[in-house]
């Protein structure tokens, strides 16, 4: 090779290698840590997604599932009557429902709720809700709407309770 | 390497996933709610700027959803959020279990900035700029620089952006610094969910529904004014879940939000706060866990809806603004360019760092993971596509994170939603359906796979008003009754009468000598006679004069008519040439009297032909009688023959043929009435107009119940608000407001009914589009008699636009008027007929006049009901028809129907403060004669007090006006039931009961006679005046706390006056000079602790013996102030004083239970006794007093120096007075010694005084007995 070609090779070739090499060392780093992100995010997904997939309580109607609820009312069974809940209201609700025992309400909540559920259509149609009434009659010998409302747990189709 | 590369990109992918997650709920749904809105924004614009350079094509359309769908890339929306209360961004609050702090923390650890406020985030380049790697600088001032430049999609894409945060700072959440995360314990947006169901499933037509309706858009100065409008009023007219308190927004405020009653199909009822437009949120029940109470907004039927229907319509209007204001703009900097800030380019952050922030963005959306399973999957597939391209769709469906199935578009079609029956109450008002003028257009849309949209907003039908003090109270409004099935017409009776008895000429002469000739006794109408003397001469005859009368007789007996069956129809209308053969029975003829009246020569009878349909035929007969000299005949009588062949069903009984308003006149509506007792299913019946049979779009219902009714309405259920349709129908060109030809046939192909208008409408107008109303619905539909224009508004039914119905749609047409609003007439007539009429809140305007006809009931329905009267009210009713004016929960005076309404109430028994009253207002006059009102009373705020004045409780409230009651009464009104300031009244044998005051008056001008008050509770007085004397007269005041008339610094205009018997406690009573105060015998004066009478004019008292007049104390132990007479001419007739002297400060110079100055008095028969401590009884000074046969001193001896009369100056005359338990019976000022005229009194006057007088030798004269008049100089002598 002619001296002046391997001084050119030298100037522009290695300088170009290194920059070659770097970018794909950079281009490596990202990636490895978009890999090891990816991951991250699927276990933080997973981690997530976890409760919502392991919560089988519930029915395959919002009326089910209302009826699974009074049941574990009946029996006394609160923790289990919570699991009906939506995942992230049960802790507050189970709250509740020891608060009725104390207030001594539970009964009389039992009595309430095992009136008759009737549905609330509308237009539109929630996609993710169901409403509800409990029609009660209130101290002023009135029927009272008594809202309650569902929503569908898309990962394992159980209607869950969402309010009261 | 494949792999590697598949594996970036896979994290891309899920990036954007996540974006996609987040993105869908954090903001109106942004792959729906958001375009779709900003679409509706862009086509507003076009139809308001028609002939603009600036029309908005197709392809910058899409530009613009793009950057309103962009927008919403995290963690973009952390900007989102405008409070323009406290003007700050959003702060973390409201994020479940999590502190403010903490929920800011998680909000905002992978955003490059901390948040901003959207007004300003859309100006701020430096932060839009920041955000690099999501979307980067989308701000106002990117997007007019780009079009200046000709890059016009990268400006439609900013603009977008612009847009979506229009669109976002219309959400209660981003306007209330609401997190509505939906994690954590956070509830979420009800808000956002229900409009992202909503644009999931429908188009929306906002933006057509606006420009029929000609909305006037905005107009903005800069884009800040823009989003300070849209958020405030956000902020100010709705609620977020977690915001329902007046805690840190003062709107909308909860004390001033009606509770509203609705009924939900199931016959329960939800309560909602409203604030008369619209509803805001609802009331839950009170927990049944734990017994607290909660308000939610998340409700389908009404508050979610209405918030939709008014926010959607301000987004576009305020949208359609800010491109407006984009494109002055953009004409600005065009000519300005040194103006336009350069454009800041955007930071590009590292890939790694923001996919390392992706999954920070997670920890705020974990609720949506049942969103995003399933429900959205199609969205992510969208949002892929989008964003990656095709290629990366199929990517994400690969890895399980997209459906394949993607929404509209692909060709796959949307139903519509069938509405659904909330209650016969509630009505879905699409405001954002298309009006009929786009019909073809929509249904061309239908054929693209979309689907009309209909909003619910009901109207607020039953309103309920809060009792102050009752919060259980409500009330709503009655059903209407169902209407009466007019009675037929009764025959007349006809009667005969006689004719008077025929003279009979009396011989007086006869030939020959005097004797007794002999008439028969009975002469027939047409018989002579003649005398005959006891020789047998006979005079000539003598005929009767005529018997007939003159007067036709009348006849007595019923005209009975017949038909022959087989000349009627018995369903259609008969024909022109058909002759209807009525038979009579000739009638018996009756007489009173002699003579004999001859039978009845003949008698007529028409035959009847008609050529007009019609429900009866008239038939007439005369009848001849015969006379001597001539025929007299009866008059004609007739009878109304009921045609048996029109045999009602159901039939056409309203018609509202020119729509219901001007913007409204293809709201055409019309009604059916079952006249039957049985349900009838009007399945397969048919509606021809004009031969056209009307086609049944929408089929609520089929059956008509038993005496009830049934309603069309044309293309929408919005045309009626508050009422929903039977069945909803179409009609080319619908009536024509010339006249149709309308029929009802039923199942069977038979005519039920028909109305032939076609040559003209027989009732309503264009005028204020009334409707035409049945009046009888046993006569027929073609009868144009039977038909009248609609008498008065409803207080149910509303136009589209909540405006007034004149018609009375699914009620009846007669009664239950409502009185609302101004009156539109000069003068208004009410009339039994529109019984009972529905008390809202009616104003009579100044000049105007309202008369109230016997027997017209007037029930209110809600608390605050009343009547506002400037000008005049006149209520005319009779001792036998009452005028009522009473609570809707009173059965006694109703049809019994609305009885069985009030049930809704808490009780059913009406109760004081069930309305609130009438209010007379200056200059206004009042009459009201045989008038009953009662439970009325309910609190409100007077007119010229400010907000915080207390309110009170009226039942009639007159200020500087005119106001007369004769036979009034008033009964269990809460308050005062008649308040009177700087008015006038006359109140008449008018009575009151029951109520804290019966009558309050200031300054007033009042008489009150024969009236009587009882059952009051007021500790001040059930009658109580202040100001100025009233005259009263045989008032009579029983069981009331406080029984006499309270009477607080009184004064005396003129020649005042009181009633012999009345009594009156007085707490301060003034007669000026020039006036004069006459008391009748009995009246008793009651006065107040340290009361007093100032005269300055005269005070006549006319006590008798029997009747005394007395001037007392309340109390024994209560004693009042005095009486002051100055330059004043005053008689006391037997007027007995007592109790007095008790001044708040008594000075030596007022020391006198009479005080008596310059002044000329005299009294008689009176007593003047019991001083106050140590005082005088009369204390004259410069005065001319004449005392006679009176006693003056104390009941019993004080135990301190008491003093009979001290005089100074003057004249004292006494005769026969008694000076008894006093310290000195007289007393002079020495220095004054006033004449002294004394007679008939000796030392035997004198009782139990220890000083006749002083000084002493004033009298030494006295001391012995003086039979005759002295009269005793003046002496000058010097003080003891």
């Amino acid at each position: 090779m002619k001296p002046v070609i391997k001084k050119i090779f030298f100037i522009v070739m290695i300088p170009s290698a290194i920059v070659f090499v770097l970018l794909v060392t950079v281009v490596i780093k990202d990636v490895w840590s978009g890999y090891k992100w990816q991951r991250q995010v699927d276990n933080w997904l997973d981690a997530r997604r976890k409760p919502y997939i392991e919560d089988t309580y519930g029915g395959k109607t919002p009326e089910e599932t209302w009826g699974l609820f009074l049941d574990a009312l009946k029996k006394g069974d609160v923790e289990l009557a919570s699991k009906y809940f939506v995942v992230e209201k049960q802790k507050e609700v189970l709250g509740d429902l020891r608060e009725s025992i104390k207030l001594n309400r539970l009964q009389h909540s039992i009595e309430l709720f095992s009136h008759q559920l009737v549905k609330e259509e509308a237009d539109p149609p929630s996609s993710i809700k169901a409403y509800y009434h409990l029609p009660l009659e209130n101290i002023s010998g009135e029927r009272e709407a008594y809202p309650i409302v569902f929503i569908l747990n898309n990962y394992t189709e159980a209607w869950k309770i969402f309010s009261i | 390497m494949k792999k590697i590369v598949f594996c970036v990109l896979c994290a891309l992918g899920i990036g954007e996933a996540l974006v996609a997650i987040v993105g869908t709920s954090l903001a109106y749904s942004p792959y729906y709610t958001h375009p779709d809105l900003t679409e509706e924004i862009a086509q507003f614009f076009n139809f308001k700027n028609t002939h603009s350079e600036y029309q908005i094509s197709q392809s910058q359309m899409q530009w613009l959803r793009q950057g309103a769908i962009e927008e919403d890339d995290p963690p973009r929306w952390i900007n989102h959020f405008y409070d323009p209360v406290h003007n700050h961004a959003w702060s973390g609050k409201h994020f479940g279990t999590l502190s403010e702090a903490e929920g800011l923390k998680t909000g905002t650890d992978f955003a490059p900035r901390m948040p901003l406020a959207a007004v300003d985030w859309a100006t701020n380049q430096n932060y839009q700029a920041a955000y690099g790697q999501q979307k980067g600088n989308q701000t106002w001032q990117k997007a007019i620089k780009s079009y200046i430049d000709g890059d016009k999609k990268t400006a439609f894409v900013a603009l977008g952006h612009v847009l979506h945060l229009i669109e976002d700072s219309s959400v209660p959440d981003h306007t209330r610094d609401d997190t509505h995360a939906g994690i954590h314990g956070d509830p979420g947006s009800p808000y956002e969910d229900y409009t992202k169901d909503y644009t999931n499933l429908h188009k929306l037509a906002v933006a057509e529904v606006l420009n029929t309706n000609n909305s006037l858009p905005f107009s903005f100065d800069n884009l800040a004014q823009a989003f300070d409008h849209i958020a405030h009023y956000s902020n100010e007219n709705f609620f977020s879940e977690d915001t329902i308190s007046n805690d840190e927004f003062l709107g909308p405020n909860l004390t001033q939000l009606k509770v509203v009653h609705h009924i939900l199909p199931d016959g329960t009822f939800r309560k909602y706060l409203s604030n008369d437009v619209s509803h805001v949120a609802f009331i839950k029940v009170d927990d049944i866990l734990t017994g607290k109470k909660k308000y939610s907004i998340d409700d389908q039927y009404f508050v979610l809806p209405s918030y939709v229907n008014r926010l959607f319509p301000e987004i576009v209007l305020t949208g359609e603004g800010v491109m407006r204001l984009f494109f002055r703009e953009v004409e600005k900097y065009k000519e300005h360019p040194e103006l336009l800030e350069p454009i800041v380019p955007d930071s590009n952050q590292s890939l790694t760092r923001a996919i390392k922030s992706a999954p920070k963005l997670l920890a705020v959306n974990a609720y949506n993971w049942y969103d995003i399973a399933k429900t959205h999957s199609s969205v992510l597939a969208h949002q892929a596509s989008v964003a990656l391209g095709g290629w990366w769709g199929a990517v994400r469906v690969k890895l399980g994170l997209a459906d394949a199935v993607a929404r509209g578009g692909g060709g796959e079609l949307v139903p519509g939603v069938q509405q659904p029956v909330v209650s016969n109450q509630v009505v879905t008002s699409p405001a954002l359906i298309a009006p009929e003028q786009n019909k073809n257009e929509i249904e061309k849309r239908s054929n693209q796979n979309v689907a009309i949209s209909k909003v619910t907003l009901p109207v607020i039908q039953s309103v309920q008003r809060l009792d102050n003090n009752d919060k259980n109270s409500i009330q709503t409004l009655p059903a209407l009754s169902t209407e009466q099935v007019p009675t037929l017409i009764k025959r007349e009776e006809i009667f005969f009468s006689t004719s008077t008895q025929p003279s009979v000429q009396q011989a007086t002469n006869y030939a020959g000598g005097g004797g007794v000739f002999s008439i028969p006794s009975t002469l027939s109408t047409q018989q002579g006679g003649n005398a005959i003397t006891s020789t047998g001469s006979a005079s000539d005859v003598v005929t009767t004069t005529t018997i007939a009368t003159t007067t036709p007789p009348a006849t007595t007996s019923v005209l009975a008519t017949t038909t022959t069956s087989t000349s009627n129809s018995t369903t259609t209308t008969l024909a022109a040439t058909t002759t209807v053969a009525v038979a009579t029975t000739t009638p018996a003829v009756t007489t009173t009297s002699s003579p004999v009246i001859s039978d009845i020569v003949s008698s007529t009878l028409s035959t009847v032909t008609t050529s007009t349909p019609t429900s009866t035929l008239v038939v007439s007969s005369t009848i001849v009688m015969a006379t001597s000299s001539s025929s007299v005949m009866s008059s004609t009588t007739s009878a109304a023959v009921p045609l048996a062949g029109f045999v009602p069903t159901v039939v056409i009984n309203e018609i509202a043929w020119a729509g219901t308003a001007a913007e409204y006149p293809t709201d055409e509506w019309f009604e059916l009435y079952n006249t039957t007792d049985q349900s009838i299913d009007l399945k397969d019946w048919k509606i021809l107009v004009s031969s056209t049979t009307i086609n049944f779009k929408t089929i609520n219902n089929t059956l008509i119940s038993p005496h009830g009714y049934f309603l069309f309405k044309r293309t929408r259920d919005e045309t009626i608000r508050g009422i929903t349709a039977d069945i909803i129908y179409t009609l080319s060109g619908g009536f024509n407001n010339k006249g149709e030809k309308v029929e009802l046939v039923n199942s069977s192909g038979q005519k039920a009914d028909e109305v032939d208008c076609a040559t003209g409408w027989f009732a309503g107008d264009t005028v204020k589009y009334r409707s035409m109303e049945r009046r009888d619905a046993a006569k027929r539909g073609s009868d144009p008699s039977n038909w009248q224009s609609n008498q008065s508004l409803r207080v149910s039914g509303r136009t589209f636009n909540g405006g007034q119905v004149y018609g009375s749609p699914k009620q009846s047409n007669f009664g239950f008027y409502s009185l609302n609003y101004t009156q539109e007439g000069t003068e208004r007539i009410l009339t039994p007929e529109g019984n009972p009429y529905i008390l809202q809140y009616y104003q009579i305007p100044a000049g105007f006049t309202l008369t109230i006809e016997p027997g017209v009931v007037i029930k209110s329905y809600f608390a605050d009901a009343k009547i506002d009267i400037r000008g005049q009210l006149k209520v005319n009713g009779t001792v036998d028809k009452r005028v009522i004016f009473t609570s809707g929960r009173d059965s006694e005076f109703s049809a019994s129907d609305v009885a069985t309404r009030v049930g809704n109430w808490s009780s059913p028994a009406p109760q004081p403060k069930d309305w609130q009253g009438l209010q007379f207002y200056p200059g206004a006059a009042g009459s009201f004669r045989a008038v009953t009102l009662r439970y009325g009373g309910h609190a409100f705020r007077p007119p010229d007090g400010g907000g915080f004045t207390p309110t009170v409780e009226q039942a009639i409230r007159g200020e500087q006006a005119d106001i007369t009651l004769d036979n009034v009464e008033f009964n269990n009104n809460s308050g005062t039931s008649l308040f009177l300031k700087n008015a006038s009244s006359t109140i008449r044998q008018s009575n009151f009961a029951y109520g804290s005051r019966a009558l309050e008056a200031y300054d007033s001008n009042l008489l009150v006679t024969k009236s009587s008050v009882s059952f009051f509770t007021h500790t001040q007085g059930a009658f109580y005046v202040r100001g100025r004397w009233p005259i009263l007269d045989e008032l009579s005041l029983s069981d009331n706390t406080f029984n006499p008339p309270y009477l607080d610094a009184v004064t005396v205009a003129g020649a005042g006056r009181i009633g012999s018997g009345t009594a009156v406690y007085i707490t301060n009573l003034i007669v000026p000079a020039e006036s004069t105060l006459t008391v009748e015998p009995g009246v008793s004066l009651i006065m107040a602790p340290y009361a007093s009478i100032n005269i300055q004019g005269s005070l006549f008292t006319l006590g008798t013996p029997d009747f005394p007049v007395q001037i007392m104390p309340y109390t024994s132990s209560e004693y009042w102030g005095q009486i002051i007479f100055n330059g004043s001419t005053s008689t006391l007739h037997h007027t007995n004083i007592q109790g007095a002297n008790h001044m708040v400060r008594r000075l030596p110079e007022n020391d006198g239970m009479l005080l008596i100055k310059n002044s000329n008095f005299s009294c008689d028969h009176c007593s003047i006794v019991d001083t106050w401590e140590s005082g005088n009884n009369v204390y004259s000074t410069d005065s001319m007093i004449e005392i006679t046969a009176s006693t003056i001193g104390n009941n019993r001896k004080p135990s301190f120096s008491s003093t009979g009369i001290r005089v100074t100056g003057g004249e004292l005359r006494l005769n026969d007075t008694l000076f008894n338990n006093l310290t000195y019976g007289l007393y002079g000022a020495s220095a004054s010694l006033p004449n002294l005229v004394v007679s008939g009194i000796t030392t035997e006057n004198f009782i139990n005084v220890d000083q006749l007088s002083e000084p002493r030798s004033w009298f030494d004269s006295w001391l012995v007995p003086i039979t005759t008049t002295t009269t005793i100089a003046t002496t000058t002598t010097s003080s003891p």
